[in-house]
């Protein structure tokens, strides 16, 4: 976290929660979504849907929770902005609002849309495409992490087991440590071999969201399922909430893709743009989502 | 009596300053002891967790 602002933003999430409504109090009565939470310029990848199809958008929604609209769009806002001051990207300081508020808005207009990156969204398969680990050099670094010395929980396979191609499958357990902001979860990765190849599952300890800590009344609601589920969204068939344990597949296709590898400000403000599009492709799962936020007489939208 | 002023009018540098002052959840507790009570509390999820487990292992078992 102490690498660069960036990094101590993504890792502080429960801070950026607790500060939030103080710092900007007029837009904590903006209209409440099904929000990412935790929304940052690094929390976009990409996965294969139930057909194959490489999709891009947000990967990860272990904070989601009721929140205003505007938390995801002034978080992605201000992880842009520090990047950009610390000369990692280019895009225009004075420009990142307006770009983020055109995405989104153009969404919601729309009644939003996935990204697929087949026949449409060139552009942006052709930096998937350079950006997706070689599967050599994947499972290479599959095979290197180290098994798992304490006993695996019961759940956690149960919860692996589940998404495994054959029943009584065999496979290994080893334990990886990945992800800025999540403080001790436990993980543990299942490997198999199946039919000439290897596939591999991870089981993450699911918690209740950071705002649960910063506003203890709250829900104590786990919504990453429910995020998934309500988002206009071609979902990884492989990521699911099982009980306690959020289970997904770990493949070379599922990368995250990082802004800082695109060259040129035009380049990273259509990614930019694209991010926003795709928080509110999140937002409108929620019911009447763009109706109650053009209502918003705060709103910067109109 | 309040005037009008008062109510509706700006306030001075010094009332500003006083309102931002004002003490409140976020701003009275720092970042290393907010940091500090973050890892307690997930450490406490992840105990619920892992006795959870545990329990219907034994249940189970």
């Amino acid at each position: 976290m102490a690498e660069s602002p960036v990094q101590f933003l993504r890792g502080t999430f429960y801070r950026w929660t607790q500060l939030f409504p103080e710092i900007c109090p007029e837009l904590r009565k903006a209209p409440a979504v099904l929000a990412v939470g935790d929304l940052h310029i690094a929390s976009f990848g990409t996965w294969r849907d139930g057909f194959g199809r490489l999709i891009w958008g947000i990967d990860d929604f272990d904070e989601a929770y009721p929140l205003p609209y505007a938390n995801d769009l002034v978080r992605l806002g201000v992880s842009a902005i520090l990047d950009a001051s610390e000369g990692e990207i280019k895009v225009g300081l004075g420009n990142v609002a307006d770009v983020i508020l055109d995405g989104y808005r153009t969404c919601l207009s729309a009644g939003g849309k996935p990204f697929v990156l087949e026949e449409k969204h060139k552009w942006l398969r052709n930096i998937a495409l350079n950006c997706l680990d070689i599967p050599a050099d994947f499972w290479k670094k599959m095979d290197a992490l180290p098994a798992s010395r304490a006993d695996v929980p019961a759940d956690a396979r149960e919860a692996i087991t589940r998404l495994l191609p054959a029943p009584k499958l065999p496979y290994r357990v080893v334990r990886r440590i990945a992800g800025v902001g999540s403080l001790g979860h436990l993980r543990y990765v299942g490997i198999a071999d199946w039919q000439g190849g290897q596939i591999a599952l991870e089981a993450k300890a699911a918690i209740p969201s950071a705002c649960l800590w910063a506003r203890p009344a709250a829900s104590s609601r786990i919504y990453y399922q429910l995020a998934l589920d309500q988002a206009i969204r071609c979902p990884d068939p492989f990521v699911r909430l099982s009980g306690k344990w959020l289970v997904r597949q770990l493949a070379p296709d599922s990368s995250p893709i990082e802004i800082e590898t695109m060259s040129g400000q035009k380049d990273q403000d259509k990614l930019l743009h694209a991010m926003a599009w795709e928080a509110a492709n999140v937002h409108l799962g929620s019911a009447k989502a763009p109706a109650r936020i053009a209502a918003d007489p705060e709103q910067p939208l109109r | 009596m309040k005037s009008l002023s008062d109510k509706n009018g700006p306030r001075s540098g010094k009332q500003r300053s006083e309102r931002k002052r004002q003490p409140t959840m976020g701003t009275a507790m720092n970042i290393l002891t907010a940091t500090k009570n973050f890892e307690g509390w997930v450490g406490r999820h992840t105990h619920v967790v892992k006795s959870q487990l545990s329990d219907k292992t034994q249940t189970d078992g």
